[in-house]
């Protein structure tokens, strides 16, 4: 089993390849990548549950897409907050699509989906307690062993917090990661979202974060409700993201990006394009300052 | 038995409270009757009174349902367009407030829903062939996600000596699924292809075959005895077992070769 980026010095080269700018693949850009090819993008991210399914046009789209490009697992199920276990049947799957695939990162999210063996299909939020980081520490450790490769865990955006917390998000995040020596899917879009919702500052946030331990970025578009703001992926990248996207390539340096669009998902050409103002923003804060 | 720790009884509280069809505030109060400890909710979920907790809270059952919804309509398109919007959605409600979700995936959502709407449609004043057109629609979703697998080629059973054919045993692809029905609803599907009102089905027993040949999912009626021969040929019996149901051995051999035109039999023959 490969252990890379386990040992040594962590910085976001340890945590995975530079892989560059990409977006996340959906289903209704099967045929465009069919017929035209994945086109100007340097990586591609599937949902990994979409391909817990052993075969037909989804697997032969992603058999297109690995030849042309590398391709990162990103789940939504793995439930690491769920008290229990690591449920044995998802880990066993997940094994299964990393072995096929090798892909060029594996991440799910910090937070919990479900209770008694039912999932939610939601990424709820967990309490910020010692008891939460203990059972999350113990559970990725694990699952890292299982899987033999190091695992990136994305701050999720939440719509409620708990009395009960008594560590900040960024500070619960970090320590997952430097307990249980995982990495950081930052996902700069979350971060706008619950600080909205929650009033704290999204640059506080960010710049908690220990860039040595961020593998990856997530760029998306969210709704704002003015009383509530909803992480829609819904739309364009919005500029407040992209402010914050600034302050983190200028403090992470060149961490892997994705662009996500989820609803009201538009033509190819129009995520590839969000892509490219991701890569142009790199280009503008490292190279010229 | 041990009290549950802090986190699982936090857990606990939010998943019945968000995933579950009732408006929140209603869940909280039969949710207190239990769980003391869960009211107020402004006690345990921060930044506010009740009402936003009651706010926030919602937004997270809201999202339980409408992905849910979503995700079952997309897969049962033709129960949602034969049911109506609203009643569909109310089926969903009823549907996420008894079954428990047990796949990771959102595709495996609908895995009890066919057997829900056989269940329920007559009592909830819906279409009673709805069931078995949620088992077929369930069953090409299977189909078109299922494994790949080659066919088995007509020259390779043909190379097969003849003292070998009774102890043969066929495989169907892996993709290939024998759906059973209680209404034949082929027109209903096909009337939904292709964006035409509902005709009249028949109560009546039966079994369909769904499978894929290459991108796209196939499905066809069987007869009695050619449901049977597959039946036990997904049973992986051995040919002499297979060929019982047919009166005529040159009927067994004609849906033989359907079955291979088909591409519903795998390779390796063994």
């Amino acid at each position: 089993m490969r252990q890379e980026g386990r040992q040594g010095d962590l910085t976001p080269r340890a945590l995975g390849p530079a892989l560059g700018h990409g977006i996340g693949l959906r289903r209704e850009h099967y045929g465009h990548v069919l017929e035209h090819g994945v086109g100007d993008v340097d990586w591609l991210e599937i949902v990994s549950e979409n391909f817990f399914a052993p075969g037909g046009r989804p697997w032969a789209v992603l058999e297109r897409v690995r030849a042309e490009r590398p391709v990162a697992m990103h789940g939504v199920s793995l439930c690491i907050g769920d008290t229990g276990p690591l449920r044995e049947d998802y880990v066993a799957r997940l094994l299964r699509l990393v072995e096929r695939l090798e892909p060029a990162i594996v991440s799910d999210h910090l937070c919990w989906g479900g209770l008694g063996g039912a999932y939610a299909h939601d990424l709820l939020p967990l309490p910020y307690t010692e008891e939460a980081l203990a059972l999350v520490v113990d559970k990725v450790s694990t699952l890292q062993d299982r899987l033999g490769r190091r695992i990136l865990l994305e701050n999720v955006s939440s719509y409620l917090a708990f009395t009960a917390s008594t560590l900040s998000e960024w500070d619960f995040l970090g320590e997952v990661a430097r307990r249980a020596d995982c990495g950081i899917l930052l996902d700069v879009n979350n971060v706008v979202v619950s600080a909205k919702n929650h009033g704290f500052s999204p640059e506080t946030y960010v710049d908690a974060i220990d860039p040595g331990r961020v593998g990856q970025l997530h760029l998306a578009g969210h709704t704002d409700h003015g009383h509530v703001v909803i992480d829609s992926h819904i739309g364009p990248v919005p500029e407040g993201v992209w402010a914050l996207y600034r302050r983190v390539v200028a403090r992470m340096g060149r961490v892997p990006t994705l662009v996500e669009w989820d609803e009201q998902i538009p033509a190819y050409e129009v995520v590839v394009a969000e892509r490219a103002r991701a890569a142009a923003i790199e280009a503008e804060v490292l190279d010229h300052g | 038995m041990a009290e549950p720790s802090e986190l699982a009884r936090l857990e606990a509280r939010l998943f019945r409270l968000v995933a579950q069809p009732a408006p929140v505030d209603e869940a909280a109060r039969a949710l207190a009757a239990e769980d003391p400890g869960a009211h107020p909710l402004a006690a345990w979920i921060a930044g506010g009174d009740e009402a936003r907790a009651v706010e926030r809270l919602t937004i997270y059952a809201n999202q339980y349902f409408v992905r849910h919804r979503d995700a079952l309509g997309e897969i049962f398109a033709g129960c949602a367009a034969f049911a109506g919007q609203a009643a569909f959605d109310a089926c969903v409600a009823a549907y996420l407030g008894v079954e428990r979700l047990r796949g990771p995936s959102l595709d495996e959502a609908g895995d009890a829903f066919a057997a829900f709407l056989e269940r329920e449609a007559g009592a909830r004043g819906l279409r009673a062939d709805l069931g078995s057109l949620a088992a077929l629609e369930r069953a090409r979703r299977e189909a078109f996600v299922g494994a790949d697998a080659p066919p088995l080629r007509r020259d390779e059973l043909a190379r097969l000596p003849a003292d070998d054919w009774p102890a043969l045993r066929l495989a169907l692809v892996p993709c290939a699924r024998l759906v059973a029905t209680s209404h034949a609803v082929e027109a209903l599907w096909l009337a939904h292809d292709r964006g035409l009102g509902p005709p009249e089905v028949v109560a009546r027993a039966g079994m369909l075959a769904v499978w894929r040949r290459g991108p796209s999912v196939y499905h066809r009626a069987l007869a009695p005895d050619e449901a049977s021969a597959l039946a036990r040929i997904e049973a992986r019996a051995p040919f002499a077992e297979v060929c019982e149901p047919f009166d005529e051995p040159e009927h067994a051999l004609e849906l033989l070769a359907q079955w291979l035109a088909d591409e519903l039999l795998a390779a390796p023959i063994g």
